[in-house]
């Protein structure tokens, strides 16, 4: 039986042919497949990603509103609807990037696909203390690499519009606490994203975006009647 | 009379007050957060739980759909004081320092407390993170604060995969059309 010859072919047999048969077969199977592709993804994230809950619904309580209604002061906290996890409860816009996606409270793989999550163990805006959120820097936080001192952020509730003006950048350990101070009594904006931005593959290191409060509804109690 | 007509309204509006200003949290909820938020003594070192988890508390607190009777808050009140008495005497500042009796302990403890309010405490036996959950959505979780957001791993698999059936599908093709001479 002869065996295979690899000699005498020529480049346009082992290298144009392949790579133009690579190109074809993955456009058609991004194109054709992906609906099915995303399920595969899905179900293999099952696997691979988050930890013995599995939320794949996620749910909005967010209302496009008249900006009018919500250039308020004050906010009393009776009037606000505090979000369950896996929540769409605001809109977040950086303008000077092009920035604008749904925000989440909850920060799990399924939010994260769908938009930029809050960690829950930060404050919703208006309550004066720090919010961390999260998103994919090959999808909504890609154009944080571009970030300036002094760009706004936008956050847009249904009890009102905060706008944060981003103050510094940090690169660092995801393991490095000291990166992010919840606990501070101030209300900062923390954005983060995997570092770099470009990596195929996982990566330790967070790329911080700092953000101070410049304006936006207070929180308060009910008064007294 | 007047002293006694004047402690009355007093109480009433010190009541009133109380009921009025806590439209978030009220009195039930706001005696569970802040005993959540006391700090203890041990061995010299003041001892309390993380911000992160207090604030994850406190939000769910200020949901509308959780109510606290005050016989809730009672008994969910009476386990912190047992958790708490259990790190007292144990004399370790960090839950890592626990030997496997007394986290056991805390967390019959912490799953007793959760009860009273129909939560479920979950266990990751991989990260060893434990999440509270109301109706399978968490509600508070010891996990990281920052997640993975960059490509995933189970994308880079998929990637990988469908890059291996394109190398094998253009050999076959070759190999079939006599491109590779036998």
């Amino acid at each position: 039986m002869s065996k295979p010859s690899f000699l005498g072919n020529g480049v346009a047999v082992y290298f144009y042919l392949p790579l133009l048969l690579c190109a074809a077969g993955y456009i058609v199977l991004m194109a054709a497949v992906f609906p099915l592709l995303s399920n595969a993804l899905s179900s293999l994230g099952l696997f691979t990603s988050d930890g013995a809950f599995i939320t794949p619904e996620t749910k909005a309580i967010f209302e496009q509103k008249d900006y009018g209604a919500l250039n308020v002061e004050i906010v009393y906290e009776k009037d606000i609807v505090m979000p369950t996890y896996g929540t769409h409860y605001a809109r977040l816009t950086i303008p000077s990037l092009s920035v604008a996606v749904d925000l989440y409270y909850g920060d799990s793989s399924a939010v994260l696909k769908k938009g930029v999550g809050q960690y829950i163990g930060s404050s919703l805006p208006g309550y004066g203390r720090p919010l961390l959120v999260g998103g994919h820097n090959n999808g909504a936080f890609g154009g944080l690499q571009h970030v300036k001192t002094g760009d706004i952020v936008t956050i847009t509730t249904n009890y009102g519009i905060y706008s944060y003006r981003v103050t510094g950048v940090k690169i660092a350990d995801c393991f490095d606490k000291s990166a992010y101070n919840l606990q501070q009594e101030k209300e900062q904006l923390i954005l983060y994203t995997c570092y770099p931005f470009n990596t195929l593959g996982l990566t330790d290191k967070r790329f911080f975006v700092y953000a101070d409060k410049v304006s936006g509804p207070r929180i308060v109690s009910e008064p007294l009647e | 009379m007047k002293k006694v007509i004047a402690t009355v309204i007093c109480a009433v509006l010190a009541a009133v007050s109380l009921t009025a200003s806590a439209a978030g949290l009220d009195v039930n909820k706001n005696r569970v957060l802040n005993r959540l938020k006391t700090e203890i003594s041990v061995a010299g070192k003041s001892v309390s739980l993380p911000g992160e988890l207090i604030t994850q508390a406190e939000n769910f607190l200020k949901r509308d759909d959780v109510v606290i009777t005050a016989k809730q808050a009672d008994k969910i009140i009476s386990h912190i004081n047992s958790a708490i008495n259990i790190v007292k005497e144990a004399g370790v500042t960090r839950i890592s320092e626990l030997n496997m009796q007394d986290k056991t302990a805390i967390l019959d403890n912490i799953r007793a407390a959760a009860g009273v309010l129909g939560l479920k405490v979950s266990i990751n036996s991989t990260d060893k993170t434990i999440t509270v959950l109301k109706d399978n959505v968490p509600v508070a979780t010891t996990e990281a604060a920052l997640k993975i957001t960059g490509t995933g791993i189970s994308a880079i698999l998929v990637m990988v995969g469908v890059c291996v059936a394109l190398i094998i599908g253009c050999f076959a093709v070759s190999w079939k059309v006599r491109l590779i001479a036998k």
